[in-house]
């Protein structure tokens, strides 16, 4: 289980973060939306350690976890066997193939990242997640930047890395059908500070269709008519 | 294609020299043939290669100590505010301090011997070391770090991966810097207080008027500079650029 509770989290005396409270089950695929520059990625920062400097606490079940940035952030001195050793505990190469396979990449080991398409490079990102069999994902708006195609193959193979893991995920995003298609629960963050103002949950993250996003809208306009004028409404319907 | 260009080039200066020394026919403007046959001269005595090789043992002691102390200051201030704001002033009077003050303070205080000379030319280089390899970890992109702490990689691994992968262009400059500046303070060093070596060779042609052997003496030292450069240093730099 993960239990999050940010009391504050401030950047030069500017609240970015109040109040959000969360609790994840093994298992849950959570989606996080919210506006551009809202503090989606402080927040992530913040449950995966990587900014200690607030309010609150995190705790996590497992310290095995693994994180995909929004950029593909491989080293580029290194080629891509080196890059996915580097982060690998048990520096298996078999199981590097194995994660290659299911993401449909073949006899790259030997290249460097600049040689990559960027479709590639996100791949082998992912694959470098799931590396140590994560019992936590995080993820920093991981698909964007992609073309339709790429994108969508690219989803249908983190699902099957993450039920072949069965890993929690936290997924950061502000794409609405993403998070439809992805997540078990879609959390919406406010702006200025952020906060979470709505939940949706979406159990069986069945297929993103016309009823869904009716449902959803009614949802959203019954508790918070608000967000329908601002940025969500464009984005979202 | 750079080879030839090098050749041609040099092909080109060398028939320029010759030109202007027969057009200036002055025994202060040796001509290439002379230049070569005081080479030639002094390679046969036996004393060029030596005096070469007391000042080449001198550059590379320098050299290596001064790249040492540097590069792990120039890492410390680049990685620590504190340490910083603590060194920096000395390393402003360090770049500043005139070379040939340190020299002479060092043979003052610890004598006409080979330790003064080459720990001025430590202290005289090692500030302008720091500055370029500060300047290397200041510019390392920090979000490849973040990488580090999510998978909790090993000090070994953050320094060998990390840092110094960013830090090496840095270093690279630095050595080629570092090398061509330490020879030539080397033999200014030479000059005022050593007996042998080609600073103290070329004081001793300078006292002579023997200009073909001072040009003799530093194109013999310039070629063995020229000659690091392409055996050792590019084929290095070569094989760490490979994933540019």
């Amino acid at each position: 289980m993960i239990q999050i509770n940010i009391k504050e989290k401030k950047f030069n005396d500017i609240k970015i973060l109040e109040n959000i409270d969360i609790s994840l089950y093994d298992g849950e695929f959570l989606s996080i939306i919210g506006p551009s520059g809202c503090g989606k990625t402080t927040f992530l920062n913040i449950i995966s350690s990587l900014d200690k400097d607030f309010f609150g606490s995190v705790k996590l079940f497992s310290s095995n976890i693994g994180f995909v940035f929004q950029d593909s952030r491989l080293l580029p001195w290194l080629n891509v066997k080196q890059n996915l050793l580097l982060v690998s505990k048990n520096k298996d190469l078999k199981i590097i193939d194995e994660l290659l396979e299911i993401v449909g990449l073949k006899d790259i080991l030997e290249t460097y990242p600049k040689d990559l398409s960027g479709g590639m490079a996100r791949r082998v990102s992912f694959v470098r997640a799931f590396i140590n069999g994560p019992k936590i994902l995080f993820l920093d708006e991981p698909f964007i930047s992609l073309d339709y195609p790429t994108s969508t193959a690219l989803k249908k193979d983190f699902l099957k890395l993450c039920k072949k893991f069965n890993t929690t995920v936290i997924l950061v995003t502000h794409d609405l059908s993403e998070a439809i298609h992805l997540s078990t629960r879609i959390l919406f963050f406010s702006k200025n500070p952020a906060t979470c103002i709505f939940e949706y949950k979406n159990p069986n993250n069945q297929e993103f269709n016309q009823k869904k996003i009716d449902d959803l809208k009614n949802q959203l306009l019954e508790i918070y008519p608000n967000i329908l004028e601002g940025y969500l409404c464009k984005k979202l319907f | 294609m750079n080879n030839s260009n090098s050749f041609l080039s040099i092909f080109l200066l060398v028939i320029i020299w010759q030109s202007v020394s027969l057009l200036a026919s002055s025994d202060v403007f040796p001509s290439v043939v002379d230049i070569l046959k005081s080479l030639f001269d002094h390679l046969l005595n036996k004393d060029l290669l030596f005096h070469i090789g007391v000042t080449l043992q001198r550059v590379i002691i320098a050299f290596f100590i001064a790249m040492f102390f540097g590069v792990i200051l120039g890492i410390m201030m680049g990685l620590s505010s504190k340490i910083n704001a603590f060194f920096d002033i000395f390393l402003i009077i360090g770049l500043n301090m005139p070379a040939l003050v340190t020299i002479i303070i060092c043979y003052i205080w610890f004598g006409l011997t080979d330790f003064s000379a080459i720990l001025a030319v430590i202290i005289n280089k090692v500030p302008i070391i720091i500055v370029n390899i500060r300047q290397g970890v200041l510019s390392m992109d920090k979000k490849y770090f973040q990488l580090a702490q999510i998978y909790s990689l090993s000090s070994k691994e953050l320094i060998k991966n990390i840092y110094l992968p960013q830090i090496y262009p840095y270093m690279m400059a630095t050595t080629r810097l570092t090398i061509s500046l330490i020879w030539k303070i080397v033999l200014v060093v030479e000059l005022l207080g050593r007996s042998d070596g080609v600073g103290f060779q070329i004081a001793i042609f300078f006292q002579d008027f023997d200009i073909k052997s001072i040009f003799a003496y530093s194109f013999a030292f310039i070629f063995i500079v020229v000659l690091v450069e392409k055996i050792i240093l590019n084929p290095i730099e070569n094989r760490a650029k490979k994933w540019r």
